[in-house]
């Protein structure tokens, strides 16, 4: 559809010398301007689809499609081009002497006038937060110093589609929702499409669209809504349900039964309210 | 075994223009045999607090006090071995301490260096493994050819395998699927159980209410409050100033009451919270 902007076609990737494939038979869509999250049990495939996408390894089989162009030698740097990314540990990708020139690199490859350029490094440093530590050293920074500073690297780069690898895994908890705010903000502005892997079930559940990896096999994709009213099923993939769920199951032990499917925490305390209200 | 810190201050690349606080004196002491969570925000001081407690780094001033063993700037680097032996760390990004051709080599090394005959570090690795959910056969793999998640674990494996007197955890959980992080934390809830001491730093106020014993609050270099995790987590708005989180239950619990709900206390635990509401909205039960 030419809505998507990533399409993923029966992709299989296996990693040399292992018994079985890491990614096996996935299709997915991504349509653009969404903000659609990636979750799955440690080992289920996810970093490396984000790695396929990147085209930092190559499919056994399948077809990739982004931005319209269908990922191969030929087209992989324009892809790369408009696609940033967070590795899920920020000390693998850090290249720079310093938190800034860190924060530049991602721009020089992409041509971006010098002038511009030191703006917009200043100011995605400002937005996460990290300007007092332009001139550090990334390796001399605390561990939620480091992933805001690769954070910082999408956010001057404003690239189509940004991927995050557990991108906020450990921020203080004020910090990732700031983090997550600010990432949501630069996508509505600039039309951009995030892909997010996560394990925070309540991040996940605040996106468009969820896709279940499980084993290297897409189990389940649908609305957050969708999936997360068939609670057992996440847990037998390794996963779990969201805080209001796990409630209403201990609401459901003491006699007290809430109908309907699914509720998010705005539902949750609206309906005990109404039901406190009625009493 | 205790360890106490008196009057602790460590700056990092002293001397140097680019001089940095990472401690700033800091008294305080943590209990033999108690589940300490530290909690604080990005760059508050966690890591470099726990980095002290096996002697990684050492005081910039004022001294450590680890059982027997007494550090001060002027400590060498020589004798440290039994103070490793008996406070094991997993760091912050675990996978830079992995080293070895595979994940049995890597898990076995740490009780082999303390003595232990290799044949029973080899056994301690595949036991230590399964502990952490891995399957078997992972054991013969290179540690680096694994995924972000099953590396923290291996990690968390070699340092459970050296059997420490102390176990310091600096977010073991992150990047751990939600089952994952279950499980994790039940086995040190385990070990705790069985007479562990275990110093644990996590963003995740829902550990930090359903495990811990006491909390240590950091905020630029300096424990700024200490107490049981009921006390700390009353105060919700000291904490929300703080840049800190609250358990969900507890969050939660904030929100009813900002709709009308009232209640005496705020609750830390899903458990605690359904009991509270169930009792006002059994409504006739009750009153
Ligand atoms: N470099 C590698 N060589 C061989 N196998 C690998 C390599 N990297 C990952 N694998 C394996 O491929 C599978 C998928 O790994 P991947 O890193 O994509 O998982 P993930 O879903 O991102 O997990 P996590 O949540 O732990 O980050 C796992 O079984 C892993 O052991
Ligand atoms: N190697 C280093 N060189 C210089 N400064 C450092 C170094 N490591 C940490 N710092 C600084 O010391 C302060 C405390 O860092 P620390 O790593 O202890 O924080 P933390 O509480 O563990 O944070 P986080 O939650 O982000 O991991 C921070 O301001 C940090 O920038
Ligand atoms: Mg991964
Ligand atoms: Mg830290």
């Amino acid at each position: 559809m030419a809505d998507d902007i990533i399409t993923v076609e029966h992709l299989r990737y296996t990693y040399q010398d292992a018994q079985v494939a890491a990614l096996d038979d996935v299709s997915l869509r991504v349509p653009r301007g969404t903000w659609v999250s990636v979750i799955g049990h440690n080992g289920s495939g996810k970093s490396t689809l984000a790695k396929n996408i990147l085209g930092l390894l190559e499919p056994d089989a399948g077809v990739i499609n982004v931005d319209g162009m269908v990922l191969s030698e030929e087209t992989v740097w324009d892809i790369r081009s408009r696609v940033g990314i967070v590795f899920q540990n920020p000390e693998n990708q850090f290249v720079g002497a310093t938190v800034a020139d860190d924060v530049a690199f991602g721009l020089e490859n992409h041509a971006v006038p010098r002038e511009e350029m030191l703006t917009r490094v200043d100011d995605a440093l400002n937005a996460v937060r990290m300007r007092e530590f332009a001139n550090r050293e990334p390796a001399h920074l605390s561990g939620g110093q480091k992933q805001r500073v690769a954070i910082a690297g999408v956010v001057a780069q404003q690239p189509q589609i940004i991927i995050l690898d557990e991108a906020t895994s450990m921020l203080d908890p004020a910090g990732r929702k700031e983090i997550l705010a600010l990432i949501r903000e630069l996508k509505d502005r600039l039309g951009l499409t995030v892909l997010s892997i996560t394990h925070d079930l309540d991040e996940a559940a605040g996106s468009d669209q969820l896709i279940v990896l499980d084993d290297g096999h897409v189990v389940e994709t649908g609305k957050p809504s969708q999936i997360f009213a068939h609670g057992t099923s996440l847990v037998a993939h390794g996963l779990d349900v969201p805080y209001s769920q796990q409630l209403r199951g201990e609401l459901g032990k003491l006699g007290i039964e809430i109908p309907g499917d699914y509720y998010d925490d705005e539902g949750l305390v609206d309906y005990l309210w109404t039901l406190r209200s009625t009493m | 075994m205790d360890i106490t810190f008196d009057h602790v201050s460590y700056t990092y690349q002293a001397n140097t223009p680019m001089a940095g606080v990472g401690l700033d004196d800091v008294s305080v002491t943590i209990h033999g045999g108690a589940y300490t969570a530290i909690i604080g925000h990005t760059g508050s001081g966690k890591s470099t607090l726990l980095q002290h407690l096996n002697a990684l780094l050492k005081p910039t001033s004022g001294t450590v006090r680890i059982g027997e063993r007494m550090i001060t700037p002027s400590t060498s680097n020589k004798n440290l071995h039994p103070l490793r032996k008996k406070v094991g760390m997993v760091f912050q990004f675990a996978e830079s301490q992995l080293f070895a051709a595979t994940v049995r080599e890597d898990v076995a090394f740490g009780p082999r260096n303390f003595g232990v005959s290799a044949e029973d570090a080899d056994a301690l690795a595949v036991q230590m493994v399964a502990r952490v959910g891995l399957p078997e056969d992972v054991l013969d793999r290179s540690p680096f050819d694994l995924s972000g998640g099953q590396m923290r674990r291996v990690a968390i494996a070699g340092v459970l395998a050296m059997q420490p007197e102390v176990l310091v955890l600096d977010e073991p959980t992150a990047g751990l699927d939600p089952a994952g992080r279950r499980e994790m934390m039940a086995l040190f809830a385990k070990l705790h159980a069985d007479g562990q001491t275990i110093v644990l730093v996590t963003h995740q106020m829902d550990d930090v209410a359903d495990f811990a014993d006491d909390v240590l609050v950091m905020d630029q270099g300096k424990v700024v409050r200490q107490g049981h995790p009921k006390e700390i987590f009353q105060d919700a708005q000291w904490l929300l100033d703080h840049q800190l989180g609250l358990p969900r239950t507890t969050q939660f619990a904030l929100r009813l009451q900002q709709k009308g709900f009232k209640f005496d206390h705020l609750p830390l635990t899903t458990p605690e919270l359904a009991q509270m509401l169930a009792e006002q909205l059994g409504g006739a039960r009750h009153e």
